[in-house]
This record gives structure tokens, C-alpha cells and sequence, in this order.
């Protein structure tokens, strides 16, 4: 489980709480612990803290009263509780701050309740289907390669289906209209502000209806992710009391590296995910390459993204014709 | 359901022209994969293997769909059976459905692993019962029955004998492929099959001529 540090984190004007983190940060265990040469308290919780004692928990510089740092329960279960984008401080005194550790078991992070098959297993089907063993010997092809292959291909099956979802909150900050996506987003479903949705636009809309947009207030009806930096979106309107953003969006699978690893792609779709796979080994240039069943895995792995969409919409009559058409 | 893993295997051990004990190009646990992944493609096609099962809603609207489930297919609360709509259509026709609270009516499947209800519950717990496009349960390699009518085993053993034939490439699997063919059009079957035997899904609220479905003519 690799351990993070984050120094220094500072409330710039005491009475204006900070999250731990400007973007999620999503992890299974915290440690906080106020500066040494901190002024005064500095206050935990969620974004209502205040350093009024409103809220959370009230932390002091160590050795001073034998005072303990803050720390999280370590979650026990693979799913990473703690996002320290939701997690705030505030201070008795402006550039007061704590130091922040936390730890993240990320390769081990099952996508959902659905996925239970291992990076190993998918290797197991591959070696069968083209014949190798266990070491990849034949130097056709690498094992780090082929897990290669399989995180490229869950990420393409993913994006082509949009069936794998998530969800997270975000603090809308008083003052802001431009927002990161969530780090596991892949693309963006819908957005509320205070479990009010937003509905989506774009650049030119906002500029045709009000030339002005930019300086307008108020609380957000609409988002666009039009002309911005990559996993941005921005509303049509600053935010001028601090809020909650519920996202919905298509969830970028996380990266496999170990064989013991848990797939991002549910069960019942890994069949897919393994011709797609076996698309990409075949096609290589090399002496492994046979295009024939390139060209088959091919067809194996569009008609699997074609089933996935049609069984979405709860019609098997269609995910039926469309195998057949493929 | 009489047939079980173990015939299957021996039948397409047969095809292969290879001896049922002591397989020499194959493993039989090998088969048993192929066969296993003909199950699922079959279900995934057909949306065959149905079963029932529960989650309990409070004071959230979204959820995650029970475990080992492909898709969620209906849902209802004390067999009153809720509607299937989109998140689109609520936010459309409601910006602060989240907000409302009440008997649930509708649910909203979110990909394949999030839901959502409308209304929740204004207190305590509901019990939504689903019933689920399940993840189809391992073919085993000895006695026990497959869980598929007997008429459409025979779909899973030409897709087994079809993958088998993967590996040796070549014309061997070119020649395979007309099982392949065969399992795709009947899989046709068990898909009409099926369907047949559905509920007639509405779009929305089947309260005909009362004017408060959204399909329905407004008669106030």
C-alpha cells in the first residue's frame, strides 16, 4: 500500500476553511497533524467547519498538551472511503496548517460489487487460446505487454459502453465557477449543484444568450466542458454560497499492473474484453501475427460492445440481431 | 434441466476426435471454460437466466445494484411494480426530485451497476425487489444439471467446440466456424423465447386514460 505526504497545508485566512486536497484524492486511511509553530488550533471536518468550533474536531500543535494527531479508521473492505477533497480544515490563525498522510491501496480496487476475476485469470484464458505457457516464452509477446493490452481494451470497452458508472461529490466553492472532474471520471453523465441538476450547454449558447455570462452570480443552471483543459467543466455562473456538485459519469478504469489484480470490467463481460485483447496480440507485427483471428477477435469484441449497449436498454431481441449482423 | 457439464464436455471431446479421459490437445478444464463462456454469451444475448433479489432504499436515491447481477430488468416494493424511467426524464420533468420523498415509484438503472428511486423514502427503509439478469452459475465437470432448458444445451456445446478450435487456427478454426454460425441464430430462439414470456414493459406509468401517465392524453 504505497503512503503519501502532503506538507504544509494552510488556511490562508483563519475563518475560511480549506480542503485537504484542491481535487479528490480518494484514499483508505488519514493522518493529519497540526504544524509546530502553528498559532493556534486548527478545527477538522467537513466543509461547515468553522474555527467558531462549528463543527468537527479541534487539533493542536503536537507535544502542546499532549495533544494526538487526527486519524482516520483504516477501511478495512478494498473501496477507498476518504476523499481528501471532502475532508476541510480552518485555524485560530491565517497561515496555520497540518501535515497530511494517508495511504491508498489502488491496485487492489475492485470497480464494482460486479468484478471478481483477476489480471491472472484473463492471462490464463489468453495462454490457453494461443498456446503459450505461463512465462510467455515463445517472445511473441511480454506479460507486462499483454496486461498492457488489457488495460487499454478495458479502457476502450468502457468508453464505448458507458456501462460501468460512478458517482461523487464535489465542494463548490463561493467564488468558483471552473471545476476538475473527479480523478475516476472518463466522461461526464450529469451534474447537480445542491441535488438540483444541471443541464449541459456549450460556449457558443452561453456567449448567444448573454454576452455577459462570465460576470454573472448566482446559483448554476447549466455546465459546458466547451474550449476548457481537459477534465474541466465550468457553470454558467460563479457560485456565491458553498455547495455540494453531484457527479454522475462513466468511470475510467483503474490501471492493472499486478497479476493479482482484480478486473475494472464486471464478470459477465470479460469474454469481451478477452477477444479484444487477443485482437491487439494477434495483429502485431511479428511472428505471432495471424490476421485471420486478429480479424475475428475483432469482430467478437465490436459485437460484445454491441450486446453491452443493447442489453442496457433491456432488449434482448435487439442485442440478438445485432450479433448476427457483425 | 437434465444435462449436465460433464455430457457436454464428452460430446464435444467427440467432435474433437479426442479420447474423453485423457484429452491430448485439450483439457478437459479447458473445455470447461469454453463451455462456461458459451453460458454467459448466451445470457448476455438472450437475457436468459433471471432470478430475484433485494435492496434495502433509506434516505439515499442512488444505489448499487445487488452483486452478480448482468442488468437489472424490473423492480417493484410489496409486488407493486415500479417505473423504469431515465435520469434525463426526471430531471426534465422535476429539477428537485431528489429533494421529494415518499413511497418510491420509479427507478432509473444507471449503466449496469448504479440505480436510482423516485420518490425515497421520507423514513425508515423500503425493500426494492428486483429481478436481475444474473451472472450465470459455473458449469461444473461432473453430474450436475446445467441451468438452461435441455433444448438450448446444445447452443453452449457448439460454442464450445467453436472456441476449442481457436487455438489450432488455421483451417481447423475456419471449418469451426459454422458452429459459431448455428449458435448464433438459435440463440435467436432462446431469445424470442424469453421475450414471449416477459411483462410488457411500459414507458411510463400505465394508468391509462387518467390522464396522469405521460403517455396519455391529459382528459382534465
Amino acid at each position: 500500500m504505497p503512503l503519501n505526504t502532503i506538507n504544509n497545508r494552510t488556511v490562508a485566512a483563519a475563518g475560511t476553511p480549506v480542503a485537504l486536497s484542491a481535487t479528490s484524492i480518494l484514499c483508505n486511511w488519514v493522518l493529519i497533524q497540526a504544524l509546530a509553530g502553528n498559532g493556534g488550533k486548527i478545527y477538522v471536518g467537513d466543509f461547515t467547519v468553522l474555527n467558531t468550533g462549528l463543527g468537527g474536531i479541534t487539533l493542536e500543535a503536537p507535544f502542546l498538551n499532549s495533544n494526538l494527531p487526527f486519524q482516520t479508521m483504516e477501511t478495512s473492505s478494498l473501496t477507498a472511503l476518504f476523499d481528501l477533497n471532502l475532508i476541510f480544515i480552518d485555524a485560530d490563525s491565517s497561515t496555520d496548517g497540518v501535515n497530511i498522510v494517508y495511504a491508498q491501496i489502488v491496485s487492489s480496487t475492485p470497480a464494482t460489487g460486479l468484478s471478481t476475476k483477476t489480471v491472472q485469470d484473463m492471462l490464463d484464458d489468453i495462454i490457453l487460446m494461443t498456446q503459450e505457457n505461463s512465462t510467455f516464452s515463445s517472445g511473441f509477446w511480454s506479460q507486462t505487454e499483454v496486461i498492457d493490452y488489457i488495460n487499454i481494451v478495458e479502457r476502450n470497452f468502457f468508453q464505448l459502453t458507458g456501462s460501468v458508472k460512478a458517482q461523487a461529490d464535489i465542494i463548490g466553492t463561493a467564488g468558483e465557477r471552473l471545476f476538475n472532474e473527479p480523478t475516476d471520471s472518463m466522461e461526464l453523465d450529469r451534474i447537480t449543484f445542491n441535488d438540483i441538476p444541471l443541464f449541459r450547454t456549450n460556449r457558443w449558447q452561453l456567449d448567444a444568450g448573454n454576452r455577459d455570462w462570465k460576470n454573472l452570480t448566482g446559483r448554476p443552471r447549466q455546465f459546458h466542458q466547451d474550449l476548457l483543459a481537459t477534465k474541466q467543466f465550468e457553470f454558467d455562473r460563479e457560485i456565491v454560497t458553498v455547495g455540494t456538485i453531484g457527479t454522475t459519469y462513466t468511470k475510467l478504469p483503474v490501471v492493472r499492473t499486478a497479476t493479482t489484480d482484480i478486473l475494472n470490467i464486471p464478470d459477465a463481460f470479460c469474454h469481451y474484453v478477452l477477444y479484444g485483447v487477443l485482437y491487439r496480440m494477434l495483429n502485431k507485427q511479428g511472428e505471432g501475427q495471424d490476421l485471420a483471428r486478429a480479424q475475428y477477435c475483432q469482430m467478437r469484441y465490436r459485437a460484445g460492445i454491441q450486446i453491452v449497449k443493447a442489453m442496457m436498454l433491456a432488449r434482448g431481441d435487439l442485442a440478438s440481431s445485432l450479433f448476427n449482423a457483425a | 434441466m437434465a444435462i449436465s457439464g460433464q455430457e457436454v464436455i464428452d460430446t464435444i471431446l467427440e467432435r474433437l476426435e479426442e479420447p474423453l479421459l485423457t484429452p491430448v490437445f485439450w483439457t478437459r478444464a479447458e473445455i470447461l471454460g469454453y463451455v462456461n463462456e458459451g453460458l454467459f454469451e448466451l445470457n448476455n444475448i438472450a437475457g436468459k437466466l433471471h432470478t430475484t433479489d433485494s435492496v434495502v432504499v433509506s434516505a439515499s436515491n442512488f444505489y448499487n445494484t445487488p452483486d452478480a447481477t448482468v442488468a437489472v430488468m424490473h423492480a417493484s416494493i410489496n409486488g407493486k411494480a415500479l417505473v423504469r424511467t431515465s435520469l434525463e426524464a426526471l430531471d426534465r420533468r422535476d429539477s428537485k426530485w431528489e429533494s421529494a420523498t415518499g413511497k418510491p415509484k420509479r427507478w432509473v438503472p444507471i449503466g449496469v451497476n448504479l440505480f436510482a428511486i423516485h420518490p425515497r423514502p421520507a423514513s425508515g427503509t423500503e425493500s426494492v425487489e428486483f429481478t436481475v439478469l444474473k451472472v450465470p452459475t459455473d458449469v461444473t465437470d461432473d453430474a450436475t444439471a446445467i441451468d438452461l432448458d435441455d433444448e438450448f444445451v446444445d447452443l453452449i456445446e457448439d460454442y464450445g467446440f467453436h472456441i476449442a478450435r481457436f487455438k489450432e487456427g488455421g483451417p481447423e478454426f475456419a471449418n469451426a466456424m459454422s458452429a459459431l454460425e448455428d449458435f448464433a441464430s438459435r440463440v435467436g430462439d432462446v431469445s424470442t423465447k424469453v421475450l414471449t414470456q416477459q411483462p410488457q414493459m411500459h414507458a411510463a406509468e400505465p394508468n391509462v386514460d387518467t390522464g396522469k401517465s405521460d403517455t396519455t392524453i391529459d382528459r382534465k
